[in-house]
Order: structure tokens, then sequence, then C-alpha cells
């Protein structure tokens, strides 16, 4: 099962590179990223995936073929999701200068570079399985741009877990199930008096539902000030919504892949429920996402970049989406 | 001459048809084709189906719960192809039958049977999956060329893909247009293809980035600048499998149940008896087996379309 949920990585990554690749990301307007970091931004996930052919020509091959198939309405979805999570962060990278980013199940995103670029006082913490992450600090240190701008040494002198070791930057192997090696090792690399952003995209909902709130609970309740960023498929709640148990079924039957809390919190309200009642949580599906906190000049700009067939088949997906940012 | 039974047993099956075939069916089906009008003339009883998107299972289930194109008169209103992994499949069972039974067969172009948005949505990719290269792609793309872009029911309910264009607003103008080419990026024949209806006050842009929309207003003037009573017409999902707007005055038939496998939506047909009644029959996907019964899995294949 671990391994299955690692893929999924692959996935999120094809995807991104497949909404770069037709100009969907990056959105320098929302990402607020300066011309030469836009270009960067391109950049390093290009390099990611040539780097990642080095190391394991089989998932390259996955995610170039994925990439190169990718519809219009996936090109969307992607970039509701990465814009959306960006916009939360620098919203409140705005209004406190001292920052942690916590990545909790980061794979192969890149969202620390831009951080660690723009903002001189932010801290970035990029944790997921140790296969995950080994993989990506053999990446980062192979290709020669990506180790120039986190500057990084081309051996791996860190140790396990914790296989980027620097001031800014860190890049941990855990289990997040593990509610005990979570904590330690972010006592360890965090501390509780700086206000920090947790993001969590499509983790939760791969996990149990115990070790999911365990986890929910326990990294909120260590941080004084902080803003929990989520992202996750919803099932739905409709008496005739039927598209949580057909993505259910299609996840098991193609690549025996389990979402155990799809139907569980199957509503935004019920999936806001999960953190503690005394966090101010705003939740938005990713359809509500892109026809109110994406302005009209933006759209315009993605409606010239594909002929998108199917608006309702973009609703009935984005609807299934939600984007949550609980801050306390 | 080709035995077209024979070959619409192995369509039916999914089954491989040689590259020198599908040459000859198409060039077969152009020559039909070229000699009907912009706007076919059809008579009742006929039942209208909308979108199909490869999904040949359901294009067979369709069949069995509305009559079977030996009993009854169909009109498709175009997306044929793309987005299902039985786009081949399933355009050429609409072409064998279009050939067999020409008069109880009447194809409308979508706004997906063109060039350019097969080779994003997923035709061109399974014809090179399929046959190693793009030949039958290019046959086909021959074909789309030729069909005809909307249909006339008892000089009663006009059939088009999308909708309504504010270049042309009547039949005879839509008659007039050339419309043996790739579907241009604008115009008359790009809207009919193209538009949606809405609640608008009038012609809108359309978020698709083709066509326009347009509201109850510019349907109420073409029906009776036309003298028609209804639009029927396909081209947008509708989980209820179809939607009538306007009083009734256009309707949305949607026949590809869970659409791309994944959309949980029932499918519609309607029927249009001879006093122009309307009865829609609903139709839900079904688990598609192989010949031995085994279940085909059309899930597996690389890409997933969920955000992961």
């Amino acid at each position: 099962m671990e391994r299955i949920i690692q893929q999924t990585d692959y996935d999120a990554l094809s995807c991104k590179l497949a909404a770069i690749s037709a100009g969907y990301l990056p959105s320098s307007a929302l990402q607020r990223l300066p011309a030469d970091l836009a270009k960067k931004y391109t950049q390093w996930h290009r390099e990611y995936l040539l780097t990642l052919k080095k190391f394991s020509r089989r998932a390259f091959g996955k995610v170039d073929q994925t990439m190169r198939s990718s519809f219009p309405v996936m090109n969307y979805g992607t970039y509701l999701r990465t814009v959306g999570i960006d916009v939360a962060i620098l919203d409140f990278l705005d209004a406190n200068e001292k920052v942690q980013v916590v990545n909790l199940g980061c794979g192969s995103d890149l969202r620390m570079l831009p951080l660690l670029m723009m903002f001189p006082h932010v801290r970035c913490v990029d944790i997921d399985y140790s296969d995950s992450v080994q993989l990506k600090n053999k990446i980062l240190r192979e290709n020669g741009t990506l180790r120039n701008d986190l500057d990084l040494s081309e051996d791996s002198a860190d140790s396990s877990p914790v296989l980027v070791d620097q001031e800014r930057y860190k890049l941990i192997a855990c289990d997040l199930n593990d509610i005990l090696e979570t904590t330690r090792l972010l006592n360890t690399c965090t501390s509780g008096d700086i206000p920090t952003i947790i993001i969590s995209e499509c983790l939760l909902c791969y996990m149990h539902e115990k070790e999911s709130q365990l986890l929910i609970h326990a990294v909120s309740a260590k941080y004084a000030h902080g803003l929990w960023i989520s992202y996750d498929p919803i099932g739905g709640s409709q008496p005739n919504d039927r598209f949580g148990t057909i993505m259910q079924s299609n996840l098991r039957e193609s690549r025996n892949l389990e979402m155990p809390t799809l139907m569980t919190y199957n509503s935004k309200e019920k999936y806001a429920s999960r953190w503690p009642e005394t966090l101010n949580v705003i939740i938005n599906d990713m359809w509500e996402v892109l026809n109110t906190q994406i302005p009209e000049i933006e759209r315009k700009r993605l409606r010239s970049l594909q002929f998108l067939d199917e608006l309702e088949e973009l609703k009935v997906m984005q609807t299934h989406y939600i984007l949550m940012k609980a801050e306390w | 001459m080709m035995d077209l039974d024979k070959i619409i047993a192995s369509l039916r099956e999914g089954k491989h048809i040689p590259e020198e075939t599908v040459f000859r069916l198409c060039l077969n089906s152009q020559e039909l084709l070229m000699n009907e009008g912009n706007v076919a003339q059809v008579d009742t009883p006929v039942t209208i189906c909308g979108d199909i998107h490869g999904q040949l299972h359901d294009l067979l289930t369709l069949f069995e719960k509305s009559g079977g194109v030996e009993k009854t008169r169909y009109i498709f209103l175009g997306d044929f192809v793309d987005r299902g992994f039985y786009s081949l499949e399933s355009f050429l069972l609409l072409l064998c039958y279009k050939l067999r039974y020409p008069d109880r067969v009447t194809l409308i172009r979508g706004n997906h049977e063109t060039r350019q948005i097969t080779k994003v949505y997923g035709f061109y990719d399974e014809v090179v999956r399929k046959y190693g290269n793009s030949n039958v792609w290019r046959y086909c793309c021959e074909v789309f060329d030729y069909l005809s872009l909307g249909a006339i029911i008892n000089n009663s309910i006009f059939c088009v893909h999308g909708g309504l264009s504010p270049d042309m607003t009547t039949l005879d103008e839509i008659r007039t247009i050339d419309r043996k080419q790739e579907v241009p990026h604008e115009g008359a024949m790009c809207d009919l293809l193209w538009s949606d209806p809405e609640d608008v006050d009038t012609w809108s842009l359309s978020p698709r980035g083709a066509g326009f929309l347009f509201g109850k207003q510019e349907v109420d003037q073409f029906l009776e600048k036309n003298n028609v009573e209804l639009i029927a017409r396909a081209h947008q999902l509708v989980m209820e499998g179809y939607k009538e707007m306007f009083d009734g005055g256009l309707v949305t038939v949607w026949s590809a149940p869970n659409y791309c496998y994944r959309c949980g939506n029932v499918a519609a047909v309607l029927k249009i008896d001879d006093d122009l009644n309307r009865e829609y029959t609903i139709f839900e996907a079904v688990q598609a087996q192989n010949e031995v019964g085994n279940a085909i899995i059309p899930t597996k294949k690389s890409q997933m379309d969920y955000f992961l």
C-alpha cells in the first residue's frame, strides 16, 4: 500500500508538468513571481523531470507519457490546486515575516524553491516517506540548477532521516502515520513559537481516519500560531451523487489505491470538522475557488490557452475537491 | 461490395478492423454524406441521441434500449469520438449503420469531429495506439468534413450539436455554408458546433473559448423566424440525461452515461413521434464485458484522470 500511495506523486508531478507545458502555470500574477523566477519555475520542473530519468527510467516514462496526454480539464484542476495553495501561503506571508512552511507528504513538490528565494526569513521543511524523499534528495543534488539554487553539496553528507539539513531547508524521511516519530522530528526541526504553515496536499485522503486525526491534532497543537492548508477530494454528500463511490472503485480496480475517508468526510462541512473547533476555518470547493478567487483577467488568460470541451465536467470534478484553510 | 454486416459484428465486439477496410468504409461514407444538405431532412418517428464520446459499450446499450437501428430511425448529434476508449469503433459502427441503413441514420458533426480537437482529446492517440500510425485518423477526419451541420425533423424541430450563431439566424442561411472543411475557429459553422444556451440577456462570450452563449430571447426569435417549435442539441453534460430550457423551446440531450467513466451521470435519448410528442428514455452505464463474459475495465490505462 505504501508504494502505491508513493506512486501518486508521479501523477501529481506529471499533472504539474503538463500544466506548465500548456502555459497554465506558472501564474506570475497570482503566484506573484517576478519575471526571472517565473522562468526559473518552468526550468526547475523540467530539470527535475530530466534528472528523474537518470534514477528511474520507469517513473520517467510514466510521468512523460501522462504529461503528454493530459486533458485541458486536468490542466485547469492542476492550476487551481497549485495556485489556490500558493495564494493562501502568500497571504499568510504578507501578514507574518518569519515563517516556517512544513509540507507534509511533499513528494516531488518544488514549492520550497520560489519561497526560499522570495522570502529571506522563510524556512521550509519537506517531509514524506523515506523512498520518496530519498529520490527527491538524489535529484536535487544531482541536477546542477536545482543544486545551486538550493545551495546544496553534490554529495549527501546528511544522514537519514534528515536528508537535507540546512538552516533554511530541511528534507526529512518520515512515515506520517507514525505520530510519535513525526512529532519527534518536527520538534527537532521546527520551533513552536514561530508562525507556521502546514501543507497537506492530497495526503490525508490516503490515511486512515485514526492516523489522520492524530496527525491533525498533534501537529496543530505544536505551534502557537499557524495556518493549515489542505487540499483533498471529497466524495460528495448529495443523495444521487455517485462521484465518490465511482472514484473509489476506479482507483481500486485500476491501481489498488484506497481513499479510506473519502465517503466519511464527504462534504465541505464534514471535512472542515476534522480540525479543532477553536480554529478559524475557511473551506471552499475548487469550483468556488475558480469562480470567486480567480480574477476575470486570469480566467480570460486560461480560456485562451486551450479549448475547454466540457464545462459541466470541470464543475463535477472541481466540486469534489476542496481547499481548506484553518488559522489559529 | 463490402460485407457490412460482418464488419458491424466485429465492431460490436470491439475487434480490430484492418486499415484497408477502414479506408474503404470512409471513402464510401464520404460519397454518401456528400449528397446530404447542411441541414438534413428527417421524418418522424425518430430518436435523437446526444454525445457518445467513444463509449462503445454504452452506445450498444443505447441501441438496445431504444429499439435498434433495424426498427428505429436515429439522429446522432455529434461528438462520436474523443475521451472514451473506443472512439474509432464507435464512429465506424455509426458509419456502417449509415451505409447499411442510409434512411434510418443521420449523423451531425460535433465540435470534436475536427483534426485539431481530436489531437488534444484522445482520438488521434487512440488510433496511433491501435494501428502504429495515424492513417486511420486521417481517413476519419476526411469523413468529418462531410458530416451535416444540422437536421430538421418534419420542418418543426431543428437539431444541431451546440447551438445558435449570431451570424446566421435562419435555416436558409445555414444551408449556404460551405461545410466541407475543417471547423474554423470563428463564424457560423464554428458557433453551431460550440455555442451553449444560458440565462443571458443577449449573445455573450462562451467560457469554452469558442462559440457563444445565447438566451431565451435568441431562442424565441429563432423558433419564430424559422417556424419551428424546438431546438434539440447536445454538447453539454447533463447529470439527469436531458434538460429542457426556455419554456420547452430548447432541449439538451446527453447520451454518454457515467461520462469519462467517472462523472456518475445517467444518459438519455429523445424519441419524437408523428405528433411531435417527446418521450425520453433514460439509461445507465453497464460494466462492459468481453466475449467470454469477463469484465473489461476501461480504467486500466496508464493515465488516471483524478487529482492525486
